[in-house]
């Protein structure tokens, strides 16, 4: 997953996971599930720590 | 029969006796040998990711599976596949690394980096943090421009970054060579057996006088930094150098037995465990059933061929645009639904197939997404060149 380029991140609806697009010219579609394992997850968590990312709350 | 004729046989008996014990002793100790490999995808026949370009950073995966690149400084490189391999050693591939932009000129905290990361519960065999804690030798062929010292290390994720460094040497340019290096056991600091990473092999292209200005330290200790790569070539110093690496071997013991090979098979259903392309080794396409929840709802299930790590990231790299309205040609970033007794179509449905997600991973499915096909499709079919994978990475 490339950090550096992620558009936009938000919750599902569920808190389950996290959506991501990472990319503009040829976009990913990202799920990070809410699991302190899983390494993007614990990544994206220090990007919201160092103030390197926002995370959407999910739509309710 | 005579005594002494039931003596003699007697005698022989034992001496049968004896020499099946033997046989089932060492038969029984080769089979509680089982594998001694620690490394995965050692031989670096498995790739399922494509070719790394622009490596210039921490973390990145490289494509053969299992391997990570790190780097800082001004050096970038492409990392391959490649079919250049040691003569009669019984490999077919390695990983290439080719730099791109060079770094002569370096700079404190500069460095290179391969690397691979271990889960605690696979290291319990190191019998580290114990009075019997046990060696671990490290195997590998390794074929690079730049001739002179190479540092290896050991690095402990777990107990306070303690580490052990080993030199090698790269004798003759652009030849293979096979090269041996014993990290003693460490006495100091279990691991636990879980399934997170707790250590890491490093092997070091280049390092910055912040990791040379020591002196290397060659048991484990607590991280140094400028200890830690003190001898360490500039392999990366010129855009015509080129690493060539592959049989990699890392097993307990102080000494190298002959390379573990394994199938095919059993090497990619150990790389699934952290890394899932379920593009890979399709020839044009991957076909996958859904299930037509509603009018405008399809849910895609997809069992895994192995358990994972952990919960799995999933990335796709679907989007309406991308949608072909026929089957995807080899290698194609397109995909295109399909449906029983009509064929092909194309993406009259609504909503957007880039909100496809991955909820309920655990179970192995990517879950649900708000789209119709506009009519009871049954199948979606998936280019090779799409990006449609699941990540438990280390």
């Amino acid at each position: 997953m490339d950090y550096s380029n992620i558009v936009s991140a938000k919750y599902t609806f569920d808190n389950e996971s996290i959506f991501c697009v990472v990319g503009t010219d040829n976009p990913l579609s990202v799920s990070v599930p809410v699991s302190t394992d899983n390494t993007d997850y614990q990544t994206l968590m220090q990007m919201v720590k160092d103030g390197d990312l926002t995370i959407t709350e999910a739509d309710v | 029969m005579t005594k002494a004729r039931e003596n003699s046989d007697y005698t022989g008996l034992q001496g049968d006796l004896a020499g099946l014990q033997t046989n089932i002793t060492a038969g029984d100790t080769a089979a509680r040998a089982g594998r001694r490999n620690l490394i995965l995808n050692g031989e670096m026949k498995v790739a399922q990711r494509p070719a790394a370009s622009g490596l210039n950073s921490y973390g990145a995966r490289l494509p053969v599976d299992g391997w990570l690149w790190g780097s800082g400084g001004a050096v970038e490189a492409t990392a391959t596949q490649s079919s250049d391999v040691p003569t009669g050693a019984g490999f077919s591939k390695s990983l290439k690394l080719d730099v791109t932009t060079a770094d002569s000129s370096l700079v404190s905290g500069d460095y290179v980096q391969l690397i691979q990361r271990f889960e605690g519960q696979n290291l319990q065999l190191m019998k580290k943090g114990t009075s019997s804690a046990e060696s671990l030798t490290l195997s590998f062929w390794i074929k690079t421009s730049v001739t002179g010292t190479y540092i290896a290390r050991l690095w402990d994720n777990e107990n306070s970054s303690r580490c052990i460094q080993k030199p090698y040497t790269v004798s003759v340019a652009n030849t293979w060579e096979k090269k041996t290096v014993v990290f003693e056991g460490d006495t100091t600091g279990a691991f636990s057996s879980d399934n997170l990473q707790r250590m890491n092999l490093t092997l070091w292209f280049m390092a910055g006088p912040n990791y040379t200005s020591g002196t290397l330290t060659t048991t484990w200790s607590p991280w140094v930094a400028a200890n830690g790569a003190v001898g360490q070539v500039n392999a990366v110093a010129s855009t015509s150098n080129d690493i060539y690496i592959t049989g990699f071997q890392l097993e307990t013991g102080s000494v190298a037995t002959d390379f573990e090979h394994l199938s095919f098979g059993e090497e990619l259903r150990l790389c699934y465990r952290y890394f899932y392309n379920l593009t890979y080794l399709h020839p044009t396409y991957a076909r996958f059933n859904f299930h037509y929840e509603a009018s405008a709802w399809i849910s895609l299930a997809i069992n895994f061929p192995v358990t994972m790590r952990t919960m799995a990231t999933f990335s796709h790299s679907l989007t309406n645009a991308k949608n072909k309205g026929s089957s995807p040609s080899a290698g194609e970033d397109k995909w295109c639904y399909y449906i029983q007794n009509t064929g092909f179509r194309g993406n009259a449905g609504s909503g957007n197939i880039s909100g496809l997600g991955g909820n309920g991973i655990t179970h192995g499915q990517c879950g649900t997404v708000n789209h119709s096909p506009n009519g009871h499709a049954s199948h979606i079919f998936i280019g090779t060149g799409c990006t449609f994978q699941f990540s438990a990475e280390l």
